[in-house]
């Protein structure tokens, strides 16, 4: 099972590379990807990632908790979860960080799990700090628009 | 189209629920397959979009108790998940789901995917709808069974004279035929609320009488019209609520129950219209005897302009033989049925083989009178 998903993720990860777009946001998030997705609605961006960087912490600690506690079904179990998030907005090295976690955890060696746990984190790092970029952008995109309104 | 999307990812949800208001859905979330099923006893929810991994309860569980509690109608359920393989598509397809959309998913493909769930539900409540109320019409009076059938026939071919005509060619396609063959026979639905006392009643109706019996135009058209308003899209329901209205429209306004005229009568009720006289005029009824096809159709042409709209009594003249071979298939159909019922209820009563107004003897198998012959 462990085996399947994990060359599910990599293909996941091609097909993301695969896009015909060019991410303006290097490998972190799909940015055009993301706005298609959402229907070209940029406030729709905003708050899908608004809900996604307040979610994560709630994650990262369900997932230490998980691996002090030694349940490494819950782990794969928040880290599928997270997947599917990175999945939803884009981020496919979160993403792939995310099945790697997984994946380790599904063969219930918890201590191989750890390395994956801490690439994790840096990639939620770099995703937040990729969303608040792309949301400050955004703001001050939508400034000017508003102040050339007023011209 | 009303959808229940279930995801405990609420990025997923604002990304999927926006989307599809854009395309016109009415989209309600839930978090959990309990809250999902507590939603659905509304029995609002016929297509669920949801996730595989949940807490508590997956998808796939979830998926088994929608097809284990709604059985009276289909549930079409989308499963939206990072899960891909042979293996997983099939462990889904068997607890009951009907497709599956990877994550991350695409705007246009989910959509397209939607529709052709709303493609299998509209058949589905299409058949289920027309057999049950149609049963429901057959129960209240006996005389209705090839009544029913009968009407439909002669309804399509009259559409199909007409789809070939080119004043109605843009209106009446092979799809118009094959809908007024279908719902046809609920033009009548509203007289189950009609009293026994009238719809029954062996002789002429008094003017107070006949005017409860015209309610059931009203009411058939409003009964379907509450099924209209949670299946827009079924087209079918549309024109069965056409039909059951106007049906007793005249073509010079002083029909009921609207007074239309002319062509703001809908066309599917005309059709009806002449073929519900027609089948009336030709059959029995507690009322009245059987007129004869050269008889009905003089009377029908009598009434062209005033009852009847010029175009479809032209459709009926240009076709009567086949009006009059589908009535004689009918009435041998009868008689036959008649005749086996009788057969089978002589055998437990002796006293009907004796009984030539009942059973001709011409017609008694051989054998059958045994020593009373």
């Amino acid at each position: 099972m462990g085996q399947r998903i994990s060359d599910s993720a990599q293909k996941d990860g091609d097909s993301s590379r695969d896009g015909a777009t060019e991410s303006p946001n290097g490998d972190v998030f799909n940015s055009v990807e993301l706005l298609n997705r959402c229907m070209g609605d940029r406030g729709l961006v905003d708050r899908v990632l608004n809900k996604f960087r307040s979610r994560f912490p709630g994650e990262m600690e369900e997932i230490t908790n998980a691996l002090k506690q030694g349940d490494a079904d819950r782990v794969a179990r928040v880290a599928h979860r997270v997947k599917g998030t990175a999945a939803s907005v884009s981020a496919k090295r979160l993403f792939q960080a995310a099945a790697d976690v997984e994946d380790a955890s599904r063969t219930g060696r918890l201590e191989d799990v750890l390395p994956s746990i801490e690439r994790l984190r840096e990639e939620w790092e770099k995703c937040l700090h990729e969303a608040e970029a792309m949301s400050s952008l955004e703001h001050a995109e939508q400034a000017v628009i508003s102040d050339l309104q007023r011209v | 189209m009303r959808i229940l999307v279930v995801d405990d990812d609420d990025v997923v949800t604002e990304i999927v629920g926006d989307v599809l208001a854009r395309f016109g859905h009415h989209v309600t979330t839930a978090r959990s397959g309990r809250e999902a099923l507590e939603l659905m006893r509304s029995g609002t929810y016929r297509l669920v979009i949801l996730d595989w991994e949940m807490e508590e309860m997956s998808g796939i569980e979830l998926c088994r108790h929608i097809r284990q509690r709604y059985s009276c109608s289909y549930v079409y359920i989308i499963m939206l998940t990072v899960r891909r393989g042979t293996e997983n598509i099939v462990e889904g397809l068997n607890a009951g789901a009907d497709d599956f959309i990877s994550k991350p998913f695409e705007p246009q493909e989910l959509c397209v995917r939607i529709r052709a769930g709303e493609r299998i539900l509209a058949l589905d409540s299409r058949e289920l709808t027309i057999f049950s109320l149609a049963k429901l019409a057959e129960s209240r009076d006996q005389e209705t069974g090839a009544h029913l059938e009968r009407i439909r026939e002669y309804c399509r071919i009259i559409a199909g004279h007409l789809s070939r005509q080119e004043k109605f060619r843009a209106q009446v396609d092979s799809e118009f035929v094959q809908l007024i063959y279908m719902t046809s026979p609920l033009h009548d639905i509203g007289k189950v609320g009609i009293p026994d006392r009238i719809l029954l009643k062996p002789s002429a109706l008094t003017w107070e009488e006949f005017e409860i019996m015209k309610q059931h135009a009203v009411i058939g058209s409003k009964t379907l019209d509450a099924a209209v308003d949670v299946h827009p899209e079924a087209k079918f329901l549309c024109m069965a609520r056409d039909i059951a209205r106007s049906h007793h429209e005249w073509f010079d306004g002083s029909g009921y129950p609207d007074g239309l005229a002319g062509e703001s009568i809908p066309l599917c009720g005309r059709i009806v219209g002449l073929a519900d006289v027609y089948d009336a005029l030709t059959t029995k009824r507690v009322y009245k005897k059987a007129y004869s096809h050269d008889v009905a159709r003089d009377i029908i042409l009598e009434e062209t302009g005033t009852h009847f709209d010029p175009d479809i009594v032209r459709a009926f003249i240009e076709n009567e033989n086949l009006f009059v071979k589908i009535r004689e298939q009918f009435l041998a159909r009868e008689e036959f049925e008649a005749l086996s019922l009788l057969q089978s209820q002589a055998k437990f009563i002796p006293e009907l083989l004796t009984a030539p107004e009942f059973f001709p003897e011409r017609m008694i198998p051989a054998g059958a009178m045994g020593g009373k012959s």
